[in-house]
């Protein structure tokens, strides 16, 4: 047992800690919440047996305890607020300045999205995911997957084109 | 929406913070420590039969358990609004005594004005209750009132 909780952090706890880093853009949440979901499946271990995919399964764990986890916290202002004085970025930083400022849009536009699009376009660009799969873990309709993602990165692209002509 | 467009690309390419590395023991720890407490009160949930429907109930339950309380709550509405209006309105079994008196009544007075015109006023009509035989056809009553 303690072997699998290890094989599953080791395989599971990257992908899970950007995407709800992405999500709260807090830090101590994103800890709490990560440690929640081991604990979770430390106590029902068959819970992730009985999932067809584990990451999918894991991604749900996830957004569902981050949803709740926002919701107690207050609303979206209140995140834009943290996120404005923090500075928490789910992107490694880069000594390239041109690369870092890039990369600093990029978080401040992923922040302005609705956490709805900000969940299916992290799950979309960095996952990998189909909308299937992205359907699946947040248990939404395939076309309302796909259409969050066209709204999201319509934003994103509005934002970023600028700056994007610019630097290349 | 083409993710092959360079904005896309690069916006993809651009690499995630990496989960900070001393979280894992934390975490791992704080897993264990949940497992192992949950072990020490008594069977594993799941190891039973009630656990693992416990356990089942739980998954199908917990991702909104908020969903699940209002809608059992409106339902407890329902039932309750249901169960006060049926005391409300009168059961099907309930006993037809005053309608059937009334039909009764009806024809008794039906054949009292029978025996009335076939007598003549001052006639007596008799007991108006058919006796032992309601279902007795009129052809079959007393012989002075079928030979006239």
């Amino acid at each position: 047992m303690a072997t699998d909780l290890e094989r599953l952090y080791d395989e599971h706890a990257q992908a899970l800690f950007a995407f709800l880093l992405n999500l709260t853009r807090d830090e101590e949440d994103t800890r709490d919440l990560l440690q929640e979901i081991f604990v979770k499946l430390a106590r029902h271990p068959e819970l992730l047996s009985a999932a067809r995919e584990p990451r999918g399964f894991l991604v749900h764990l996830a957004h569902n305890a981050a949803i709740d986890r926002m919701r107690r916290r207050g609303t979206r202002q209140k995140y834009q607020e943290a996120f404005q004085a923090q500075q928490i970025s789910p992107f490694s930083p880069t000594p390239d300045p041109d690369e870092a400022q890039f990369r600093a849009a990029l978080a401040a536009a992923l922040g302005e999205l609705p956490p709805d699009q900000r969940a299916v376009v992290h799950l979309k660009l960095w996952e990998g995911l189909t909308f299937a799969q992205i359907a699946a873990a947040l248990e939404i309709p395939p076309d309302t997957a796909a259409s969050r993602y066209r709204y999201g990165l319509d934003k994103l692209r509005r934002v970023l084109r600028p700056l994007y002509d610019e630097l290349k | 929406m083409n993710l092959d467009e360079p904005l896309e690309r690069r916006m993809r390419a651009q690499p995630l913070r990496p989960v900070p590395v001393e979280w894992r023991e934390e975490i791992l720890n704080s897993a264990r420590a949940a497992a192992s407490t949950a072990g020490s009160s008594g069977p594993a949930p799941a190891s039973t039969w009630f656990g693992l429907r416990r356990v089942r109930l739980a998954a199908l339950i917990w991702p909104n358990p908020r969903a699940w309380a209002a809608l059992g709550s409106v339902w407890v509405v329902i039932l309750g609004l249901h169960l006060s209006a049926r005391d409300l309105v009168p059961s099907e079994g309930a006993p037809r005594t005053p309608s059937a008196s009334v039909q009764m009544r009806q024809m008794l007075k039906q054949q009292a004005q029978m025996f009335t015109e076939l007598l003549g006023p001052s006639a007596d009509p008799g007991p108006t209750m058919p006796k032992k035989t309601p279902g007795q056809p009129r052809t079959q009553r007393p012989d002075h009132v079928q030979n006239t």
